[in-house]
């Protein structure tokens, strides 16, 4: 019972969560605009709102992806490391990893073979992310800015989580009903 | 006694080679109208971007096809064959449809069949008293054949008998070409920065930890792949893998195998790899305004890697057909060999993703066996693969539907016509859903080839060759200002504008 009560409260676990998504969203949204021109030239309106629902089925289920790590932290570190300034910590690990993803998309299309010298410094780069996170995110400053940022992020919530949920609907009836 | 033209020659010659072979070919199509039974299998067998210039087959230097100038022996050999457009969408689709690319508008990289025409296809056009069966590697082609996915009996996914791929489209096999799209054109795709942040970076590294773990052995170049959606095979696995998928479809039954070979990159099994230090030289040509910025010394090279390719591809073609003349499928089969497009390797541009539309590019392949056939015959009028949907619907002892473009093949039941205009149309820049301004048209009629390029430049421009006389293209006669150019000019734009108007209806 001890680990469900290290579970953020969903206000907080709402903030972390808005900072991955708008990460992932955002890439994901970013691509989209830049392939629309090329699909407008041959697809129809019904099939590029297909791709898009798509999309936002696969966001959804990797922004709750990227939200399971810091939430894996509040569960299993001590309550005063993560559970206690989550949304600070949470936060600021969302920036660090967000920000690490970005780079690590456009290292990893140029790569045409695999190499574990991408592997490793990722998994380092983790680490040090996650300990920078528990360190920095209890300074009361760097706390207040990500809590500012993360409550500002909420809001893109109001849009994006019910479209993720139509979209996994639309997803599911293509496959099952057709 | 009248003088015989030699517009009157081709024609009695046609008419003689159609009486010769009518007994045999008439009795087929009635015993195929009589019951189900006696139907003909049908075989029609696409490699991806084989040009005809590049097959001993049609006379090239280099011994490329000896298979292939085998199974000619048994077959109808057409000389002048043309694809419907330069890259696979457009070139598979007039295969698919019959029509040309103004009329099915899948012009673009990766497009469509217009929806409202992808009832109008070579599966619904060969009925329903056969079985169909599909298979293609390409994605694109792919993307086609999901049009009319309800017409088709076995469908394999174009990752079928590969050994490696990161296709996860195919996970949502009711929604394939929605799923596709969305998952391995875009979230995922590999050779671009792929749209999903989380996932596709980590697809992508799985990916090639899988691939760094896959034998290449016997391929020292690597593994042949597709290059826009990665899937790695070994050649001789696709055509075992097709050959073990005739030998259990119910007959009669039609199958449309479409095979990525030898599309690049050019990689052949080690027996083929150097097999033509010949020294061979390019033919000279003047640079296109079009060019890619090869050298002549790397097309020169990347020629050669081709043709090894095609080499390897020939061999395994016939060990294909010898394995199903022994299985006896062949016996009551029309097999058709043909490709989407062909492949460019001059004026400093390699490849066929070009607005050009020269003769390696559009010129590709055609046999066609007929059941019991055992005399090679050849045709020499221009022929096009919008040709072979109203040819295969009469061999399947269907109505010709009047949606098509194309016209019964000579010697399968058609006539030899040398006045009728055989169209190529590139347009992939252009939208599909509107008139066609940003395009290449070639128009072929007889001897004489005309080549319409619109939207390039401020103004458009023709070029007009006569390949019978100048088969390299090398002199443009329209500086030269031949009278029938003005008449092949009226006749293409007018084709072109009737196709404009269609769409927009």
């Amino acid at each position: 019972m001890g680990i469900f009560r290290k579970i953020p409260h969903w206000p907080a676990l709402a903030s972390v969560y808005a900072v991955l998504a708008v990460f992932v969203y955002g890439w994901t949204i970013y691509w989209f605009l830049w392939k629309l021109p090329s699909w407008i030239y041959y697809l129809t309106m019904p099939e590029i709102l297909t791709i898009a629902a798509y999309s936002a089925a696969v966001n959804f289920l990797e922004s709750l992806l990227l939200l399971s790590l810091p939430l894996f932290l509040s569960v299993f570190l001590p309550k005063s490391w993560v559970y206690e300034n989550f949304i600070s910590v949470g936060g600021f690990l969302g920036i660090m990893v967000g920000g690490f993803l970005l780079y690590f998309s456009s290292i990893s299309a140029a790569a045409d073979t695999f190499s574990y010298s991408l592997i490793w410094p990722a998994i380092l780069f983790l680490v040090i992310s996650i300990c920078l996170a528990i360190f920095l995110g209890r300074l009361r400053m760097i706390a207040q800015v990500v809590e500012t940022i993360a409550d500002r992020l909420k809001v893109f919530l109001y849009i994006l989580i019910p479209v993720s949920l139509l979209s996994i609907l639309l997803v599911a009836i293509r496959n099952l009903i057709r | 006694m009248k003088k015989l033209s030699r517009r009157d020659f081709l024609k009695s010659a046609a008419m003689t080679s159609l009486a010769v072979m009518a007994p045999s070919y008439v009795k087929t199509l009635a015993d195929g109208l009589a019951g189900k039974s006696a139907l003909p299998n049908i075989i029609v067998l696409i490699f991806d971007a084989m040009s005809a210039r590049n097959l001993s087959l049609y006379g090239y230097a280099r011994r490329t096809s000896p298979n292939l100038e085998r199974f000619a022996e048994h077959a109808t050999v057409f000389h002048n064959h043309a694809s419907g457009g330069n890259f696979t969408t457009p070139g598979t689709a007039t295969i698919l449809t019959g029509t040309y690319p103004w009329t099915h508008r899948a012009i673009n990289q990766a497009g469509l069949i217009l929806r409202r025409r992808a009832g109008r296809n070579l599966f619904s056009a060969i009925g329903d008293r056969y079985t169909k069966f599909a298979f293609t590697q390409n994605l694109w082609a792919d993307y086609l054949l999901n049009q009319f996915e309800h017409q088709i009996d076995r469908h394999l996914l174009p990752t079928s008998f590969s050994v490696a791929d990161n296709s996860w489209g195919s996970v949502f096999a009711n929604d394939l070409n929605s799923s596709n799209r969305a998952l391995d054109d875009f979230l995922f795709q590999s050779d671009a920065r792929p749209a999903s942040l989380v996932f596709g970076p980590l697809e992508k590294q799985l990916f090639l930890h899988q691939l760094a773990r896959l034998s290449v052995k016997g391929y020292s170049r690597g593994l042949p792949h597709d290059v826009t959606n990665p899937k790695y095979f070994h050649l001789e696995d696709v055509f075992n893998g097709v050959n073990s998928q005739l030998g259990t479809l119910p007959t009669p039954f039609f199958s449309y195998i479409h095979l990525y070979a030898p599309h690049e990159p050019y990689r052949p099994r080690e027996e083929f790899e150097n097999i033509f230090k010949d020294g061979m030289k390019q033919v000279e040509k003047p640079e296109s305004p079009f060019a890619d910025g090869s050298t002549v010394q790397a097309l020169l090279n990347r020629r050669t890697n081709y043709d090894e390719y095609v080499a390897n591809v020939d061999f395994e073609f016939g060990k294909l057909i010898d394995s199903l003349a022994q299985k006896g499928i062949l016996d009551n089969s029309v097999v058709v060999v043909t490709s989407d497009h062909g492949q460019l390797f001059e004026r400093g541009v390699h490849g066929h993703t070009t607005p050009l539309l020269f003769d390696p590019v559009i010129h590709v392949p055609l046999l066609v066996s007929l059941p019991g056939q055992t005399a090679r015959r050849d045709v020499f009028t221009p022929t096009s693969n919008a040709d072979l949907l109203p040819t295969l619907a009469k061999i399947a002892g269907n109505e010709i539907p009047d949606w098509t473009e194309g016209r019964v093949l000579p010697t399968l039941g058609g006539e030899e016509d040398l006045e009728r205009p055989i169209f190529t149309v590139e347009a992939k820049s252009n939208q599909a859903f509107s008139p066609l301004t940003h395009a290449t048209v070639a128009m072929r009629k007889g001897n004489n080839k005309l080549i319409y390029y619109s939207g390039y430049t401020k103004e458009p421009w023709f070029e007009l060759y006569d390949v019978g006389a100048d088969p390299e293209e090398l002199t443009d006669l329209i500086p030269s200002g031949p009278v029938f150019a003005r008449v092949m000019k009226e006749e293409l734009l007018t084709s072109l504008n009737d196709a404009n108007v269609s769409v927009e209806n």
